[in-house]
């Protein structure tokens, strides 16, 4: 196995051999043998620095990560009512703590630098990033109720059908684990299957990356690859030294130029931490249910036959399998698209399955931007992630940050509305199904949803509001996504609440080119945020990986320039040297 | 990474003036000239420059904004053949200032391919390290 490597490069020197010779000879008067000396050595110099950076990639990954913190994630987290009757936390209803006020309080009372709440990828690229430019384990301290930063991405995944198997939506280089995206996964992977020996599939990926998307369907991670190369990286940096499990419940400015945020572990005395600069990314706040869902499970409490794809549901595709039945899907994103998926490989076994597809209207009218137009077939947006990828970077993304504050919806609208990935598979999973009769899509709007034996009844009405079908079905399942309404997150609410925080146009956080939330401004002390809870600002796709990497590197860079505590620019050369201690996998 | 035209402008003088121009050297010093290499990497950069914008307005017809590096490659191969004629007196009757009557089509390419070469690679990754924030300005380093 371990000599995989070296055969691969003999192979590689083989090649260069048989070029040299079959190399056309020189002219007489011209030197060509010359050249083509150089040529091959320079091309022997430049794969063999990319030999010897991917051997070094493989290294890394064969390190192993460290035990995880078990937790007792039992209890569930009080809500605040509950934690001020309890514990006197009365002082947090200020908004301007003194310092010696919190020295009276009967609370624990710790101190950090930097301090990140949430403990999802958000917080992970941030400290990341801050570990990077010379901040110290002991300076920076993780508030969130996760015992990895995946771990709630990974639960929405699993509910919506993607395993650690399946593949992501976005790009090669939009790397949680690496601040620098290269390499990307598309590399890693590769190359896995280079010292396997498995030269076909490595060629496949490489061939992929290369003509992506227009002669090869877009290259995107397996999820499990992700979550291995987060693990690695968070032991790498010392993740679990500076996690302190945990929800926080309020922010405070302190009139030391810093912020007390009070939090809690399920079943604990809550404590306070003080810290001069903190990070929020507290992701979404709560699933999505379409009105008329929400309105009949709260009528019948059958929250068995009618789900949310986020919801754990696999009791559905089982009951599927073993008696067959019609699903109802409501929603156009990449969510609804895994659960055809799904649905279509449980099919396999019990072909009596159907799928009903509900959608308010048809879509036919391409989007247009410029001189450009979104792909649309059968009636599905796609889009190979969830904006275009020049958004995360290059011409959308200038684009976006230049126009007004007016044209900006429009933009946020045409560029970032609800698409699926453009994969072949799906694209063949719907046309068989469409053809084949066991897929259908309905177009109209929901009248009425009412229980009956085992089935639900669904009303379709018109444009014009006149019933005009009838569907008993056994399941449905709500893929219209996830909530992130700031007025429902205890933290953010009260944040808006205290301090009367700027709100973007979509009503969350506004934040400047630096993630900064100008109104928490105290003194020296900073607030920056990242994730869905910024969505609507000056940049684009603020909920995926590489926004999450960008608005921590956007952060990070302003706290450097401010001179903020440690940390030092991460200019050519400490760049380069921070990536090759990634590379050998020691710490920043 | 997707390319502004600033970002195309910046990369294209970054990576020609770095990399393009140790590897003319190398290649004049073989060829005993190096006036002929110099001058064609001047004319890479300068006609490329041109290039970028031409690039620029296709890239604006995909609903990425993204060009993938199979188009790079294409660019490539269209701005040597152009490059080639231009310089030794395909499109004016002398050919451009600079470059010698001898330079042969086979010089030529193989320097050429080797600049191209070596520049992609270090797009693909390297320079994303040396520059942690290109990617996030559309290529631009200044
Ligand atoms: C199903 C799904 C698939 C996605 N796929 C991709 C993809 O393929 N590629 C891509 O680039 N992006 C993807 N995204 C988008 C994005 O990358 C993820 O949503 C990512 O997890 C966002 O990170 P985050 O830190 O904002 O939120 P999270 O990772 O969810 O972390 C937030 C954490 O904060 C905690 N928290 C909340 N309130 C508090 C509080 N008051 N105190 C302490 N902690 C709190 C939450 O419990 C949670 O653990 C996907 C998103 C979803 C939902």
């Amino acid at each position: 196995m371990r000599s995989k490597p070296i055969i691969a490069l003999i192979l590689f020197a083989l090649a260069g051999i048989v070029v040299y010779f079959i190399a056309p000879p020189g002219r007489g008067d011209l030197d060509l043998d010359w050249m083509v000396d150089v040529a091959l050595i320079i091309f022997v110099v430049a794969m063999l620095i990319w030999f010897s950076i991917l051997l070094t990639v493989n290294r890394r990954n064969r390190l192993k990560p460290v035990p995880r913190i078990q937790d007792d994630n039992s209890a569930e987290a009080l809500d605040f009512q509950t934690l001020s009757m309890r514990y006197p936390v009365s002082i947090f209803e200020e908004r301007r703590i003194p310092i010696e006020a919190l020295e009276q309080i009967d609370l624990p009372v710790d101190e950090a630098v930097y301090l990140a709440i949430g403990g999802g990828l958000g917080s992970f690229a941030w400290v990341d990033y801050l570990r990077i430019c010379g901040a110290t384990t002991d300076q920076i301290v993780v508030i969130g109720p996760q015992s990895t930063p995946y771990e709630n991405y990974r639960w929405l995944c699993r509910n919506s059908q993607l395993f650690d198997e399946d593949r992501l939506r976005s790009d090669s280089g939009s790397t949680p684990d690496n601040i620098w995206g290269w390499p990307g996964y598309a590399v890693r992977e590769a190359w896995q299957y280079l010292i396997q020996g498995q030269l076909g599939r490595a060629a496949a990926i490489a061939w992929q990356v290369f003509a992506e998307p227009t002669l090869a369907e877009t290259y995107t991670p397996r999820s499990g690859d992700v979550f291995k190369s987060i693990d690695l990286e968070a032991a790498r940096i010392g993740w679990e030294t500076m996690l302190r499990p945990g929800f926080a419940y309020r922010v405070r400015k302190t009139d030391d130029d810093r912020y007390a945020v009070l939090y809690a572990h399920p079943g604990q005395r809550p404590r306070v931490m003080l810290a001069r600069y903190v990070h929020i990314a507290t992701g979404y706040s709560g699933m999505h249910i379409l009105p008329d869902l929400r309105q009949y499970r709260e009528r019948t409490g059958d929250t068995y036959r009618v789900v949310q794809a986020y919801e754990e549901h696999n009791h559905i595709y089982q009951q599927l399998v073993d008696g067959g039945g019609t699903v109802l899907i409501r929603g156009r994103g990449i969510v609804a698209s895994q659960i055809i998926q799904r649905l279509y490989e449980a099919r396999d076994e019990n072909p009596d399955i159907k799928i009903l597809h509900l959608m308010r209207e048809p879509q036919v009218d391409k989007r247009r931007m410029g001189r450009a137009q979104r792909l649309i077939e059968s009636h599905w947006q796609l889009q190979p992630f969830n904006w275009p990828k020049s958004a995360f970077g290059g011409q959308w993304q200038a684009r976006l940050a230049q126009v007004e504050d007016s044209e900006r919806a429009h933009f946020f609208d045409m560029l970032g509305g609800v698409t699926t990935a453009n994969r072949r598979a799906w694209r063949a999973t719907t046309n068989t199904g469409l053809r084949e009769g066991w897929y259908q899509m309905f177009f109209g709007s929901v009248m009425r949803i009412e229980q009956e034996n085992e089935r639900v009844i669904v009303t379709v009405g018109d444009k014009t509001g006149r019933e005009c079908a009838m569907f008993a079905i056994n399941y449905i399942i709500d893929a219209t996504g996830l909530e992130s309404k700031l007025d429902d997150d205890v933290l953010l609410g009260d944040l808006h609440d205290q301090y009367a925080l700027d709100l973007n146009r979509q009503q969350r956080l506004s934040v400047n080119d630096a993630f900064e939330i100008q109104r928490m401004r105290n003194g020296a002390g900073r607030i920056f945020a990242a994730g869905i809870i910024t969505a609507g600002g000056t940049y684009g796709p603020v909920d995926s990986f590489s926004g999450l990497l960008y608005a921590a590197q956007r952060s990070v860079d302003s706290l450097t320039e401010q001179g903020a505590t440690d940390l030092h620019n991460l200019d050519i050369l400490h760049s380069v040297i921070q990536w090759v201690r990634w590379c050998l996998g020691v710490q920043p | 990474m997707t390319p502004t035209l600033a970002g195309r402008w910046q990369t294209r003088l970054l990576l020609l003036g770095t990399a393009g121009v140790v590897i003319t050297l190398l290649f004049g010093w073989i060829f005993s000239d190096f006036r002929t290499p110099l001058a064609l990497l001047f004319y890479a950069l300068v006609l490329g420059f041109g290039w970028d914008a031409l690039y620029h307005l296709l890239q604006g017809f995909r609903w990425d904004g993204d060009w993938p590096p199979l188009f790079q490659l294409i660019g490539c191969l269209v701005e040597g053949v152009f490059l080639w004629i231009l310089a030794t007196g395909g499109f004016l009757r002398d050919g451009l200032p600079g470059i010698s009557p001898y330079v042969s089509a086979a010089r030529f390419a193989v320097h050429y391919a080797v600049v191209w070469t070596v520049t992609f690679a270090l797009l693909q990754g390297p320079l994303k390290v040396i520059f942690p924030r290109w990617r996030f300005r559309g290529g631009q380093w200044i």
